[in-house]
C-alpha cells in the first residue's frame, strides 16, 4: 500500500490518511471498521478497548534522537494482562518500529517479525527457561500467556496472527527484550526483538491527557 | 480513576451492573452490590463469595503519592499462608504511566513493592546474593491463598496467587520477591515504608491504619548512622588516638634522673627507711616513672615510697609490691609474677626532690634497685581511651545482632541459625 493513501470510513465517514509506506492493515481509529486488509487474516470490525494507556495514535516522540509518530495499534488481551503493540513511523528514515507497552513497561522493537523454525521446542516453552532465538542469542522466558482478543486500530505495517496464539516474553539481561508469537496452527515461530526503555526517554507528546494524573 | 468512557460489567451472582473503573485493564473484580468476586474475560469463569470480611484501611479508589508518582488504589486482597498461619493485606495500586505497584501491610508494617524488569538473582545459586550493593538473604518461601478481596484486579487473583511460589529475599529496608509458576517468572522490588508516610501519602491519619506490632521483617535497624559509617568512625578515632600516642611516645624524653641499688643490711639498727640523695626534675609538669627491681627467687618485696618536693615540701605517696615464684611440676617448669615492677606518677612539677623508701624485706632477699625516669609516655591512657571509645560500638553491635536475630527468628532460612 502506498504512502498517503486516503480513506473515508464507510461506517462513520471519518477521513483517514496513511503515513507509513507499507501498511498491510488499516482500520478506522474512530469505529474500528476495516478500511484495508492485505493479509489473509479475517479481521472483524471491533472498537478498540480503553485500557488506560497514555499512548494514542497521533502521539509523537523520539528514540535514538529520531522523531516518530504513533500510526497504529495492535492490542492483545491476554489471559493475565494486556499488551499494546504501537506501530511507530520514523519519517526521516522512512521506517517502522514497534513500541510494546504493558502496565508501565515499554520496549522499542524491530519493525518486522523474525522467523525461526522452533515450533516443537516452543510448544514446550516455560517461564524461567532459556529459548534460542538465533544461533548466537538466547532469551530467558519471563512469561507465557495466551492472546484471547486481538484488536487493531490505524495502520499496521505487518501482522500474521489472528486471535488465539501464545505470546512468550523473554529477556537477555536487563535491556534486551523479545516477544515470541506461536500457535499450533502456524508452522513458523515469529518474534520481535528490542530493548526496554524508560518511558521518559521517549519524550512522548500528544499523549492521552485524560489518562495522566 | 477517571476517563471518557464508562464501562460496566454485570455481576454473575446478583446480575447488577458494576462500573468498571479500570476499564479494559480490569480482568477481575468484586461486585459493588453483593461483594462476589468474578472474572470478566469469557475464557475463565470464577465466581467466589468470601466468608471473611475486612475493611481496607486505605479506601478503594483513593489516590496517594509515593516516590513522586500518584497511584490509585484499585484493589485490596487479604492473603494467608497456611504453613505459617500468617495473614497480610495487599493493596493493588495503579498509575497509567508507571503501571502497577503494591502496598503490603502486616501487623502495621508496610512495604511498597513494584515489578522489576531485571533478574536480580540471575544464575546465582544459594540463599544469598548481592544486588545493587545490598546483600539479600532468603527470608521465606511459600504459597499463599486469597481469603478476601475487594475492588478491581488486572488478573485473576486466585490463579495468580494459589499456583504461585513466592520467594522473599530481604536486605532491610529492601525486599526482593520472586513469584514463579510454569507460565510466569516475575521479580518485584520493595522497600519498607513507615506507616506515617502511608498515611500522609493517602491523606489519612495514622489512627486509621493498623497499629504497629513488633518489628517488621524489612523494618530497618534505625540509628543515626549505618554500620559501615560507625565502623569507619571507630577506625578513624582509633587511628587518631594511635597517632597521638605515637606522637607522645616520640616526644617523651625518657630521661633517667636517679638510679641506685639498696641493701637491707646497710640499714642501721632501728632505721626503717632509706632517703635518696636529692635529684632535679626539669621542665613543666611531666610524668615520672619509678622502676623497681629485686633479685627475687620464690620471694617477694614490698615498699612504701614518698616523693618529697624539697621546694614546697609537697609529698607524693605510693607503694609497690613485686613477687616472683618458679618451680618444676611433673617435669614442666613454671613461673609466676615478676622480679620487676613500676609505678607511674603523672604531672609531677619541676623542682628538687628526694625519695623516702620504706622497704619490707622477706627473709631471703635483702636488696632492690630503684630507677627514676622523667617524662615517660603512658600506654594506659591510650588503652583506657580506646576502651571508652569502644563502649558505644560494642553496645551498637550487640543491639544490632539482637534485633537481627530476633527478626530472623520468623524465618526458616535464618543466617543466625548457621
Amino acid at each position: 500500500m502506498n504512502q498517503y493513501h486516503l480513506f473515508t470510513c464507510p461506517d462513520c465517514n471519518l477521513a483517514a490518511k496513511t503515513k507509513g509506506l507499507r501498511s498491510v492493515i488499516v482500520t478506522c481509529t474512530a469505529c474500528g471498521a476495516v478500511l484495508a486488509n492485505e493479509t489473509s487474516l479475517d479481521i472483524p470490525k471491533m472498537p478498540m478497548a480503553d485500557d488506560w494507556s497514555i499512548i494514542q495514535i497521533g502521539a509523537t516522540g523520539t528514540h535514538n534522537k529520531k522523531g516518530f509518530e504513533v500510526v497504529g495499534r495492535v492490542r492483545m488481551q491476554m489471559r493475565k494482562e494486556y499488551k499494546n503493540y504501537w506501530c511507530l513511523w520514523f519519517p526521516v528514515d522512512m521506517k517502522y518500529a514497534w513500541l510494546v507497552e504493558s502496565l508501565g513497561f515499554y520496549a522499542i522493537c524491530t519493525d518486522t517479525f523474525f522467523e525461526i523454525d522452533q515450533l516443537e521446542l516452543v510448544k514446550k516453552i516455560k517461564a524461567n527457561t532459556s529459548f534460542q532465538v538465533s544461533d548466537k542469542t538466547s532469551v530467558t522466558i519471563d512469561e507465557v500467556d495466551f492472546c484471547e482478543i486481538l484488536s487493531f486500530s490505524g495502520e499496521i505495517n505487518t501482522w500474521s496472527y489472528g486471535n488465539r496464539f501464545f505470546v512468550a516474553q523473554g529477556k537477555n539481561g536487563p535491556i534486551i527484550a523479545a516477544f515470541i508469537h506461536f500457535s499450533a496452527q502456524k508452522d513458523r515461530v515469529k518474534f520481535l526483538a528490542g530493548e526496554w526503555v524508560p518511558v521518559e526517554s521517549l519524550q512522548l507528546k500528544n499523549i492521552n491527557t485524560t489518562h495522566v494524573w | 480513576m477517571s476517563g471518557k468512557s464508562l464501562i460496566t460489567s454485570v455481576c454473575p451472582h446478583c446480575k447488577k451492573d458494576n462500573v468498571v473503573r479500570g476499564k479494559a485493564l480490569t480482568l477481575a473484580m468484586t461486585c459493588q452490590h453483593c461483594s462476589t468476586y468474578f472474572t470478566r474475560g469469557n475464557w475463565t469463569e470464577v465466581d467466589v463469595k468470601f466468608n471473611d470480611t475486612t475493611v481496607p484501611a486505605i479506601p478503594i479508589g483513593s489516590k496517594g503519592k509515593i516516590e513522586g508518582t500518584t497511584y490509585e488504589v484499585m484493589g485490596f486482597v487479604v492473603k494467608y499462608v497456611r504453613k505459617y498461619r500468617f495473614k497480610w493485606r495487599e493493596y493493588t495500586l495503579f498509575n497509567p504511566v508507571k503501571g502497577l505497584a503494591f502496598l503490603s501491610e502486616s501487623e502495621g508494617h508496610w512495604n511498597f513493592v513494584k515489578p522489576l524488569k531485571d533478574d536480580p538473582k540471575g544464575e546465582k545459586r544459594g540463599l544469598s546474593f548481592n544486588y545493587n550493593g545490598n546483600g539479600f538473604h532468603l527470608f521465606q518461601k511459600y504459597k499463599a491463598e486469597v481469603v478476601f478481596a475487594k475492588g478491581e484486579f488486572c488478573f485473576d487473583i486466585f490463579t495468580g496467587t494459589d499456583q504461585t511460589m513466592v520467594e522473599e529475599y530481604i536486605a532491610p529496608p529492601y525486599l526482593l520477591s520472586l513469584e514463579s509458576d510454569s507460565e510466569s517468572y516475575r521479580w518485584y522490588e520493595g522497600i519498607y515504608i513507615n506507616h506515617t508516610e502511608v498515611a500522609t501519602a493517602f491523606g489519612l491519619t495514622t489512627a486509621k491504619l493498623p497499629a504497629k506490632e513488633g518489628r517488621g521483617y524489612t523494618q530497618p535497624f534505625v540509628s543515626g548512622f549505618t554500620k559501615e559509617s560507625l565502623m569507619l568512625l571507630c577506625f578513624l578515632l582509633g587511628a587518631v588516638l594511635f597517632a597521638i600516642q605515637i606522637y607522645l611516645h616520640a616526644s617523651s624524653q625518657d630521661k633517667i634522673v636517679f638510679e641506685q641499688k639498696f641493701y637491707g643490711n646497710s640499714l642501721k639498727e632501728g632505721q626503717k627507711m632509706f632517703v635518696t640523695p636529692s635529684f632535679e626534675l626539669e621542665g613543666e609538669s611531666k610524668s615520672l616513672v619509678m622502676e623497681l627491681y629485686a633479685p627475687l627467687y620464690n620471694d617477694w618485696f614490698f615498699g612504701n615510697f614518698v616523693l618529697v618536693n624539697e621546694n614546697d615540701n609537697s609529698e607524693y605517696e605510693f607503694s609497690k609490691e613485686i613477687e616472683y615464684y618458679s618451680g618444676n611440676d611433673g617435669g614442666e617448669s613454671w613461673s609466676e609474677g615478676s622480679k620487676k615492677g613500676s609505678a607511674f606518677l603523672s604531672r609531677i612539677p619541676a623542682g628538687r626532690y628526694h625519695l623516702n623508701i620504706y622497704p619490707e624485706f622477706s627473709f631471703s632477699n635483702k636488696e632492690f634497685t630503684i630507677t627514676l625516669i622523667r617524662d615517660v609516655s603512658n600506654m594506659s591512657n591510650f588503652w583506657v581511651t580506646l576502651i571508652v571509645l569502644s563502649i558505644f560500638p560494642v553496645f551498637y553491635f550487640i543491639r544490632h545482632h539482637h534485633i537481627e536475630s530476633s527478626r530472623w527468628s520468623d524465618s526458616d532460612y535464618s543466617p543466625y541459625d548457621e
